[in-house]
């Protein structure tokens, strides 16, 4: 197992009220899998996915990556397991709208301390992949969803991640486009990543390798 | 690295109001080092004195009767009669000694080479003109010849009306103890000033190594100088620029007194609204002399500006603290996008902290270097406080970092992301 999540519980503070949202969930995923996350909205599939991804620390349960159990409890393990081994895609693609292409897939690669020559040629060959060559200087705001999502997924890919989490990334583009993105989530699969795709649409479910509900909880 | 090149990005946001925030935290640490400026202003001349001659101080005491204020003065009528009134309230007050003692230079001419040049070849000796409490106080002897008598600081000499006037009779003089070679008692020297033209007689010597005290409150050795009696003359109405620069100078004198300057200040402030010319008097060091350019006095100046800078730097901390807390709100969702490009919490937090380092940077800079030029154009030898400014700089610091604390403490980095911008 690339990646396990054991017995995660998960509680929010709702009005005052501390309220389970994840009691308990395991869950799994191999090398080169596709999965898809469904379940009702407030499930708590989200959440989930932020666990998986370390942006979210869960109360209590076991996180383990390659056979290695991550201490929960420890933000700098936590930290440093998201930026060697994740990579996020969201609904609204999270790209900042006053750097072009090329500057928001260079931010990880910054952050990451990687040279100015290297991050080119990262870049270029992120955008390549996505077919979105020569775009290095287009701004966010001046393409279509699909194209910021392909752009999103280029920078998500260029730090080159093993596992890469997607909450709705089709959430809010048409069919068409949506597509062209789970194409791409495909092909990446191929190349070997896990890829682990929260969503509502039973179309995009369809098309991966396995499907995991999360039920609702009934809530008092 | 790519940390500062963040910054310089993040900091771009909004630095409209960051410069205004960077312009009033200097302003405030401006203001706090020139009321430093300004005390020491008052202070420098404060010195304590001298205190070999007993257990009072010597203030100076001096006059803004310069420029504007000047000739306003002069126009009224009465401007000499307040000038003698003022002498002879400062000679007979029993709260204070009043010396009128002053240094000056006198040209002369030279005795070596006399005959063939003796109109034009003139030099400069160091002169003093001793009141006539002096002698007494400062214990001042001849050791040949002979002192002044009392009468000797009557002058009665005929006038022209010009300043520095010619007279027909000889002016008592005594040497300091360096002269004692070249010259002996009974020897008379051509001598002109402002006050004096014409001839003066050599009556005594002094003992070597006598003191007074010139009117910057320093000790002031008698020996290398010509001792001339400050004289009193009543006897030149018609003369009126003359005797109005007489005593003009005769008041720029030293108070010697067991007294703070603030008292005495006090007490020359009272005497100066009965005869018509508040402000015009001031008893050096003290703090609540009077500044005519700011009709107040320094004391109120200095809390008045002190005010004002705890004001501003109040102002500001406010302004910055608001400013932080809505431009962090505001970047919660490009933390966010930071956060799953692999920033941690730390670095979220760093940014944020390194803003408020800048702007305090800046504007210690920014203070630093006015107050530097402030200092530079006062010809005032002193040291800036620039420890000063660092109390609007902790308040402000201090409102930021609690600021950028509190909002990032309690996110997790997955509700960040979730913002919408
Ligand atoms: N930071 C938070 N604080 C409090 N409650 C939260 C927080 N995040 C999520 N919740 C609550 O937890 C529940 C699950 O949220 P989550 O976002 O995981 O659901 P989801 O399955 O992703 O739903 P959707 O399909 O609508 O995205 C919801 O009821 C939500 O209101
Ligand atoms: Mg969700």
């Amino acid at each position: 197992m690339l990646l396990e999540l054991i017995d995660i519980h998960k509680s929010y503070k709702i009005h005052g009220r501390k309220t389970e949202i994840l009691s308990g969930i395991s869950f799994s995923a191999e090398k080169g899998e596709m999965i898809a996350i469904m379940g009702e909205s407030g499930a708590g599939k989200s959440t989930l996915l932020n666990i998986a991804g370390g942006i979210l620390r869960a109360d209590s349960g076991k996180l383990i990556y390659d056979s290695d159990e991550i201490n929960i409890a420890s933000k700098k393990e936590l930290d440093l397991y998201r930026r060697e081994h994740i990579g996020f895609i969201v609904q609204d693609f999270a790209l900042i709208s006053d750097r072009d292409v090329e500057e928001n897939i260079a931010i990880p690669l910054r952050i990451r301390k990687i040279n100015r020559s290297q991050r080119s040629i990262i870049i270029s060959q992120a955008l390549m992949e996505v077919g979105l060559k020569g775009e290095e200087k287009t701004y966010p705001c001046m393409m279509s969803g699909g194209e910021q999502q392909r752009v999103a997924i280029a920078r998500a890919l260029a730090t080159d991640p093993d596992i890469i989490l997607a909450d709705e990334p089709t959430g809010s583009l048409d069919s068409e486009n949506a597509d062209n993105v789970l194409n791409l989530l495909r092909m990446v699969c191929e190349k070997g990543k896990t890829v682990i795709i929260v969503t509502h649409d039973k179309e995009v479910a369809s098309r991966c390798n396995r499907i995991v509900k999360i039920e609702r909880r009934r809530r008092d | 690295m790519f940390l500062f090149n963040e910054l310089i990005i993040y900091m771009k946001k909004g630095f409209l109001i960051t410069c205004v925030i960077i312009t009033c935290i200097a302003t405030a640490i401006v203001l706090s080092n020139l009321t430093t400026l300004i005390v020491h202003e008052a202070e420098t001349d404060l010195q304590e004195y001298n205190e070999t001659y007993a257990d009072g101080k010597y203030y100076g005491i001096g006059d803004k009767l310069m420029g504007d204020v000047e000739d306003v003065f002069v126009k009224q009528d009465n401007c000499i009669d307040i000038l003698i009134n003022m002498n002879n309230w400062l000679h007979n007050n029993k709260y204070f000694k009043y010396f009128e003692g002053r240094a000056d230079q006198i040209s002369y001419i030279s005795n070596e080479i006399e005959g063939e040049f003796k109109d034009t070849y003139n030099d400069i000796l160091n002169a003093f003109w001793l009141g006539p409490d002096d002698i007494e106080h400062f214990e001042i002897k001849t050791c040949e010849g002979s002192i002044f008598k009392e009468t000797d600081f009557y002058h009665n000499k005929s006038l022209t009306n010009e300043p520095g006037r010619l007279c027909d009779g000889e002016l008592p003089i005594v040497m300091g103890c360096r002269f004692r070679n070249k010259y002996e008692v009974g020897d008379t020297l051509d001598i002109y000033n402002f006050f004096y033209v014409g001839k003066a007689k050599i009556i005594g010597f002094l003992e070597a190594n006598s003191k007074t005290v010139d009117s910057n409150g320093n000790i002031y050795v008698l020996d290398d100088s010509v001792i001339l009696p400050f004289f009193t003359d009543f006897s030149g109405e018609e003369s009126s620029i003359y005797m109005r620069c007489l005593f003009l100078q005769k008041n720029n004198g030293k108070l010697y007194s067991k007294l703070t300057a603030e008292d005495l200040q006090d007490m020359v402030n009272e005497y100066m609204s009965y005869l018509g010319i508040t402000g015009a008097y001031f008893v050096f060091g003290a703090k609540n002399q009077w500044q005519v350019v700011f009709a107040t006095n320094l004391d109120n100046m200095i809390n008045d500006i002190g005010k004002i800078a705890i004001g501003i730097t109040a102002f500001s901390s406010i302004t910055l603290a608001i400013f932080l807390f809505v431009k962090i709100k505001k970047s919660e969702r490009y933390f966010g996008i930071m956060a799953i490009n692999g920033f941690n919490k730390n670095q979220i937090r760093y940014l944020v902290l390194l803003e408020v380092l800048m702007i305090i940077t800046m504007s210690l800079v920014l203070g630093i270097a006015i107050t530097g030029l402030i200092h530079d154009i006062s010809y005032q030898e002193y040291d800036v406080n620039y420890l000063k400014g660092l109390f609007p700089l902790v308040i402000t610091g201090i409102a930021g970092f609690v600021i950028g604390e509190f909002n990032i403490e309690n996110q997790e980095l997955s509700s960040l992301i979730s913002r919408k911008e």
